[in-house]
Formats: structure tokens, C-alpha cells, sequence
């Protein structure tokens, strides 16, 4: 459980790294809150970026993009997401 | 063509334009750092939201600062179009995304690079930001980008298919193409004083870049409203030719060689290109010279800076000290006509 | 238009072969050109099929007879070998007289010469000046210039996909102003890997050939070519004893300012450009009986446009996506497909989509499935693009003359 949650700080971090959400802290984003449209209000261009992330930094090559909007929902979902497909 | 009157404007350059009344009131210039003359960066937040601003390059939140101020200084708001020249694109985002294709061999590449580095980039950004739904294009010609807005803007207000366009141009320098372009003999090889640019007699000149950003009416809004009267391009002209097209454009506008009082010349202190000069002052032999390179470095969309002087110096009818050959002593400016700039 | 605007030369280059001819065939048989890469060296050579021109960059200077190490990048080869074509087409190889500009567009540049000399010119010792200058658009434009002598008016637009397309509407107000007698216009774009790796990075290439308006869509696929068409009064044609291909019709160039990369998918910029081209044509939308649509196969697009078209039209005329053959030429497209569109009025015949299954489930449109014999008054192509850069161009059959 512990894994689960160190890895959803790290993985807000690199996401306001990799968004360039500047000025952002982790602690703002809320795990359950939609990524895209409403919530932090991201867009296409955004969650490839996020499939950027997810490739580089856990080895996770999403080939759909309708998976990618899915496994990229919220920071949770994407936590689970990757602790069920890392390959790294 | 009808004329096009300067309804507003707005440049961010190595010099403090942004603010128009410094190079007018004081003599403060902004010299080379090692023989690039870098712009001078505006507080994004005013013009650019939090959530627009994250993905932006450096020469986009430049050129849409410079874009948006200008139609904030416009009293027409509605624009039927945006027509934007560029010559090299967005350098960095170029740059990036070609060694990101090397750094990760070809595999999970950010896309925001490769998007900015299209052309047509900074058109899709000022549309969205100011809902533009109108003609909107990009003149990717190097040296003569600029003055191809200038021309669309024209055929569009010719055939009143507009009344109101918003025109710009911008080139970025980066470190590398400064290098590449340093290999190839484009910047002098000493360092060299931007004052002392037109006394040093060797090859090459010093890089720069430039943003600038015009709306253009079909109108006359006010009565000392600067207009452009006559735009032309040349490809690879003879002398001869270059004599012709000057004399046709005074013909048509009843005007005498003599009656030209200004000539913004493109000199960027090359030797090697010094003939073009001669012939331009020879035949216009009234006017008095006036130099801008050595403010704004060389960069392919260099000449929207020295319209921009141009402008600046009919509106006032003042000539800052700076434009004028280290040689030359200043003279007052006696009448209001035409002028032509020379690349 | 105050004068009747015809298109009385054309010529192209394409992944489906060089000439008019070549490509007419193949699109007439249903045969598409998407194959693996050959010539172009890159780490997505045989993961995605693409529309290669299959002629290396050097055969190509040799059948040209141009000279090697001069800086001929494979972007102002493809487009000169598709000017010549357009002009001998046009009939004008001699033009004395008359005030002939060139308006070529194009995205990618030299960067298929530069990107494989990039980082030798950063870091290593020579001069590499050979391609110097060819990171710019403006390169081939020039090079097209000079090998057809031409100077009157020389320019270069570049707005990403619609490019040529805008480049055949500036060309038409050009001439339509009196500005010039023969306006040159088209575009150019070789495969790079530049490219590849930036429609990769958005993640819509396709791996299979590309399924325009089709419900399983999933992506374009990337091509090359060039393609020009010339443009001139119908008056100044006939005065050169030269037979008009085509009436220029009606265009429109508008911003739909809705995202950088992606379209409205209700399709409203769509709709917007095609109904102010119909309006500049002084057209009804029943007037128009094909449509070379922008078909990228991507999801947005094809979502987009198929509204679009639906909304406007209500009853669809016949349309289709060309992409499916020659893979999307992005600068080139809008040229490329405006050529096609005026082969079909020229051989009253529509163009048969490829690879559809099924319709888009919203907008429940089919395309044309198989190429036939239609009668077509008037043809309208489609160019959208990154940007919200929207073109849309019509062409009509010129009236027979008695």
C-alpha cells in the first residue's frame, strides 16, 4: 500500500514536470478528479504527453489512444494502471 | 493598390520597443552580446493565461504577446484576417524535436515540439485566443515573409474582401543556429560594438531577431495616420531592374526621385554586400539615408523591424540619432512622403 | 470573381507514379501505393505503410540531369519533375511577355536532406554548406524559380496540411486582380523522418493502410509528392491558343480557431469553409456532385468533416478520401487532390474510398465505394489543417462552346 502511495507522489510530480504546470503543487491535484476537461482541465495534446511519461519512466507503451484517455482518467487511475503494466 | 493605413502596431526587438517612446526620447541602445542582439522579454502574464502559457516556446509567448498587444492598441477589434511571415519557423522547437529523434531513437517522443515547430503555429494560437474566424495564412519566404503579409493585406483591401488585418512577422536566433550559421560565414568573426557595426569594414554581420505586429485598415481613422502606399518585391533583380521597379512606383504615384526624403536602407555591415547602397542612394539622391540592422541584428524578417522605425519616425516626424550612419549628422525632417525600405 | 479564372496546366508526382496519366490509371483501378519504406532511413520504415515516391533522391537528380552535391534536396526535386509537367501541360514552355509568378508551399523543407547532416554540421569539423539554406521553406521555392526561369513573383505559404490549397487560392486572387497573366501554384513535401516521428508523437499513424470515414478508423497514413496546377484568365488562355482543363470556381480560406491540432468535431470549421466556398462559387450545396474530402482517417477529422458535409449538404453527394492511395502529402495534399478532382470532372467518373467497412456511427455517411463513370458539373476538395487552417476549393467543367 505504501508502494502505491510513493508512487502516486512521484507520479504527481512528473506530471506537473512533464505538463509544465508551473507554480503547481503536488498536494493540489486531486486523486480522484478527472484529468481531462473539467478537473485540471488537460487536453489531447496533454495526454500524450502523459503517454510520453508513461513510456519513458515505466516502460508502458499504450497503442490505443481510447486505452490511453481511460488508463489516464485520474491520478488514480493511473497509479493503478501502471502498477498493473510497468515494466519498469 | 489603395493604401493601407497603420491603425496600431507593436514590436518587441533587441530594444526597448516595446515601450515606443524609448528609442524616440532617449538614446539608450542596447548593444550586441557577442555578436547576437537578443529580444527583450516582456512580462508574459499580462498577455498570455497560466494555461496557455505551459506549452509555449519561448519565440511563441513572444510573437502572441507582441500580436495581442498590438490589437490591444487598436480601437478596431474585428479582425478579417491574420497573415503572418516568418522566415526559419520556431528554431527551438525545430532544434528540440530534432534531437529528441536522436536522444530517444525514434520512440515516445513528446509531440509539442513537432506541433510548434509547423508554421502556422503562432496564426492557429492569436485565432483561438481572440475567436478569428477568418482568412488567416503564414508566408514562410525568408527575406521577403514580411513583405508578403504586406501584399496579402493589400489584394484582400483591393478587392474589399477586408477591412481590418492584423499583420506580423518573427524570426528567433538560438545558440545553434547561431553556430551553424556562424560556419557558414554569416556573423563577423570579431566582436563587434552594434554602433560600431557600419565603420567596420569586414565580412559577415550580427545576428538578431525580431517580432513585430501591425493592424493594417483600409480606412483613415486619424489625420497624421502613417499608410503604405506602394509594396513591391523584386526576385534577383538587375540594377537596372531594381531602378525600374523604384521608378514605376514613382510614377504612379506622381512623385519626383527628389521628393523622397527617407530611405531606410538594409545594410548589415557586410563588405561584401555594400553595391546595393550606392545604387539606392545614387537615384534617390534627396533622401537621407537611414540604418537599422545595427539595432536589430540580422534575421530573415529583419526589414519588418526597420517598417516599424519607419513608421514611428512619419508618426512623430522625429528621427532618434541612432538611425543615422556614425558619420552622418542628423538633419530634420522636412516632408512627409513615401519611403522605401530596401533588404 | 470578376473574370472567369481557369486552371489550364497541371502536373504531379505522386507515391501512385509521375504524371497525370499514371496517377488517373491507378486511381481508376483501385490500386493504392501504401507500402513499407524503402529509400528513407528511419526506425519506422516497416512498422507503418507509407506513400513513397520509389525513385532514390539521387536517381531522381539523374533523370532531371541535374548536378549532385548543389543542394537539390528531394523536396525541390519531386517538385520540379511535377512543374515540368504542369507547364508542358499548360503549354506555356515559352512565357515571354507574359507575368508569371510561383506560389509553391511546403512544411517540411529541406529537412530531408538536413535532418541527416544535422548533427555532423553541429559537431564536427567541415562546412556542409551544400544544404545551408534549405532549413527554410523559401529553398525549394527558390529552386523552382530559377530552374523554370521565373521571377515575376516568387512566394512561399506554408500552413501546415492546407498549404497548397492556399497556395492555389492566392494564386487565383493574383491573377483574378491583374497582379499576373500565369500564376504557378502547388506544393511539395518529401517524406522525413521528421515527419514521421511528429504524426507518430500524436500517435495517428496508422499501421494498417488508412480507413477514411470508416467507424474503425485509426489514423493517416504519411506521403510525399508535389503537385502543380497553372493558373490564368479564360481570356489569356484562349488568347494563347491553349484549351481551359477547368473553371476556378470558388475557395475559401478560414480559421476555425478551435484547437492547435484538432478540429471541431462537430465539425464547424468544416462547415463554415465549404459554405463560403459555395457562396464565392455563387453555388447551391446540390450543385456540387463529388467531393475530394480531407478523408485523413484520423479519428477527429474524419468525424469532423462528415458532419460537416452532412450538415451542409443534408443529402451528401458522392465524396471520397484519396489519402487511402497516396498516404496524406500534407504541403502537397490540397494540390495533389485538387488535380484529382479535376481529372474526375475532366473524366466525369468519382473515385471509390478504399479499406471501408462501416460508417461513422453519428453522422452515418458512406463513401463512394467503387470508382464509376458519374456525370460531375461541379467538384469540390477539401484541405484542413493543424492550426485550424481550413481550405476548401471548387472546380466546375467549362461550358462547351458552340
Amino acid at each position: 500500500m505504501q508502494d502505491l502511495q510513493d508512487l502516486k507522489q512521484s507520479l504527481k510530480t512528473q506530471i506537473i514536470e512533464s505538463l509544465n504546470l508551473e507554480g503547481m503543487s503536488p498536494d493540489e491535484i486531486d486523486d480522484n478528479a478527472p484529468l481531462f476537461g473539467e478537473g485540471l482541465g488537460l487536453d489531447s495534446i496533454d495526454s500524450l504527453e502523459l503517454m510520453v511519461l508513461l513510456e519513458r519512466n515505466y516502460g508502458i507503451k499504450i497503442e490505443d489512444a481510447r486505452e490511453g484517455r481511460k488508463a489516464m482518467e485520474s491520478v488514480n487511475a493511473m497509479v493503478q494502471y501502471i502498477a498493473d503494466h510497468r515494466t519498469k | 493598390m489603395k493604401p493601407l493605413y497603420i491603425i496600431s502596431s507593436s514590436c518587441i526587438s533587441p530594444q526597448n520597443t516595446f515601450d515606443e517612446t524609448v528609442l524616440f526620447d532617449g538614446n539608450e541602445v542596447k548593444t550586441a552580446h557577442e555578436n547576437i542582439l537578443s529580444c527583450i522579454e516582456p512580462d508574459y502574464k499580462g498577455f498570455i493565461n497560466p494555461v496557455q502559457i505551459r506549452r509555449m516556446s519561448r519565440a511563441l509567448k513572444l510573437g502572441f504577446s507582441t500580436a495581442i498587444d498590438c490589437l490591444r492598441k487598436s480601437p478596431v477589434k474585428e479582425m478579417d484576417a491574420i497573415i503572418i511571415g516568418i522566415g526559419k519557423g520556431c528554431m527551438i522547437d525545430t532544434e528540440a524535436f530534432l534531437h529528441s529523434i536522436r536522444d530517444y531513437n525514434e520512440t515516445a517522443l513528446n509531440p509539442t515540439h513537432f506541433i510548434h515547430s509547423t508554421y502556422n503555429q503562432l496564426n492557429g494560437m492569436i485565432a483561438l485566443d481572440q475567436k478569428i474566424n477568418s482568412y488567416n495564412v503564414t508566408y514562410a519566404h525568408r527575406g521577403f515573409s514580411f513583405e508578403h503579409t504586406l501584399i496579402d493585406a493589400s489584394l484582400l483591401i483591393d478587392a474589399d474582401e477586408a477591412k481590418h488585418v492584423l499583420i506580423g512577422s518573427f524570426d528567433e536566433m538560438t545558440p545553434e543556429h547561431f553556430f551553424i550559421k556562424q560556419k557558414w560565414g554569416y556573423w563577423k568573426n570579431e566582436i563587434t560594438d552594434s554602433k560600431a557595426l557600419f565603420l567596420s569594414n569586414s565580412p559577415g554581420t550580427l545576428a538578431g531577431e525580431g517580432y513585430g505586429f501591425f493592424v493594417l485598415g483600409a480606412e483613415k481613422t486619424c489625420a497624421d495616420q502613417v499608410s503604405i502606399l506602394a509594396v513591391q518585391t523584386l526576385y534577383n533583380p538587375s540594377d537596372e531592374e531594381i531602378l525600374q521597379a523604384i521608378q514605376s512606383i514613382l510614377t504612379a504615384h506622381q512623385l519626383e526621385a527628389a521628393s523622397v526624403d527617407l530611405l531606410m536602407l538594409g545594410n548589415n555591415g557586410d563588405n561584401r554586400q555594400q553595391h546595393r547602397d550606392e545604387l539606392l542612394t545614387t537615384v534617390l539622391h534627396e533622401a537621407t539615408p537611414l540604418y537599422f540592422k545595427h539595432l536589430c541584428g540580422e534575421y530573415d524578417t529583419a526589414s519588418q523591424f526597420g517598417f516599424w522605425l519607419l513608421s514611428h519616425v512619419l508618426k512623430r516626424q522625429q528621427i532618434p540619432e541612432s538611425l543615422y550612419h556614425p558619420s552622418q549628422r542628423s538633419d530634420s525632417l522636412k516632408r512627409n512622403q513615401v519611403c522605401t525600405t530596401i533588404q | 470573381m470578376n473574370q472567369k479564372i481557369v486552371v489550364s496546366g497541371m502536373g504531379l508526382y505522386t507515391a501512385l507514379g509521375k504524371g497525370l496519366q499514371t496517377n488517373f490509371d491507378s486511381l481508376s483501378s483501385q490500386a493504392h501505393a501504401l507500402t513499407p519504406l524503402h529509400f528513407l532511413d528511419t526506425a519506422h520504415a516497416l512498422e507503418f505503410p507509407f506513400g513513397e515516391i520509389k525513385i532514390s533522391t539521387s536517381a531522381l537528380l539523374d533523370t532531371l540531369k541535374l548536378p549532385r552535391n548543389k543542394g537539390y534536396t528531394r523536396t525541390s526535386l519531386l517538385g520540379i519533375t511535377a512543374m515540368q509537367e504542369a507547364l508542358a501541360n499548360a503549354g506555356i514552355d515559352r512565357h515571354a511577355g507574359l507575368k508569371v509568378g510561383i506560389i509553391n508551399a511546403t512544411t517540411v523543407r529541406g529537412m530531408c536532406e538536413v535532418e541527416k547532416y544535422y548533427f555532423k554540421m553541429l559537431e564536427e569539423e567541415g562546412d556542409f554548406s551544400e544544404f545551408s539554406d534549405t532549413i527554410d521553406c523559401a529553398d525549394c521555392t527558390h529552386r523552382l524559380a530559377d530552374h523554370f526561369k521565373i521571377k515575376d513573383y516568387v512566394t512561399t505559404i506554408s500552413t501546415a496540411c492546407s498549404s497548397s490549397a492556399n497556395a492555389i487560392i492566392l494564386g487565383t486572387r493574383l491573377v483574378n486582380q491583374g497582379h499576373l497573366d500565369i500564376a504557378i501554384c502547388g506544393g511539395t513535401d518529401a517524406l522525413t523522418r521528421f515527419t514521421i516521428n511528429g504524426f507518430n508523437a500524436l500517435k495517428n499513424i496508422d499501421k494498417q493502410p488508412c480507413k477514411p470515414f470508416d467507424e474503425a478508423r485509426n489514423g493517416l497514413n504519411l506521403g510525399e509528392g508535389a503537385a502543380y496546377l497553372v493558373i490564368e484568365k479564360e481570356t489569356s488562355c484562349l488568347q494563347r491558343n491553349h484549351k481551359p482543363i477547368a473553371e476556378m470556381k470558388g475557395y475559401c480560406n478560414f480559421n476555425e480557431s478551435f484547437h492547435a491540432t484538432a478540429p471541431n468535431p462537430k465539425g464547424e470549421g468544416a462547415y463554415q469553409v465549404m459554405k463560403r466556398a459555395l457562396l464565392k462559387a455563387q453555388l447551391e450545396p446540390n450543385d456540387i456532385h463529388y467531393i475530394n474530402a480531407h478523408g485523413t482517417a484520423t479519428l477527429t477529422n474524419d468525424e469532423s468533416e462528415a458532419n460537416a458535409m452532412k450538415r451542409l449538404f443534408g443529402s451528401v453527394p458522392s465524396f471520397s478520401s484519396t489519402k487511402c492511395y497516396t498516404g496524406h502529402t500534407l504541403a502537397a495534399a490540397g494540390a495533389v487532390e485538387a488535380i484529382f478532382s479535376i481529372l474526375a470532372l475532366e473524366q466525369q467518373c468519382v473515385y471509390a474510398n478504399l479499406n471501408f467497412a462501416n460508417p461513422i456511427p453519428d453522422s452515418a455517411l458512406i463513401p463512394q465505394l467503387f470508382h464509376e463513370k458519374k456525370q460531375l458539373q461541379n467538384v469540390m476538395s477539401n484541405s484542413f489543417a493543424f492550426g485550424g487552417n481550413n481550405a476548401s476549393l471548387i472546380f466546375s467543367k467549362m461550358e462547351s462552346k458552340r
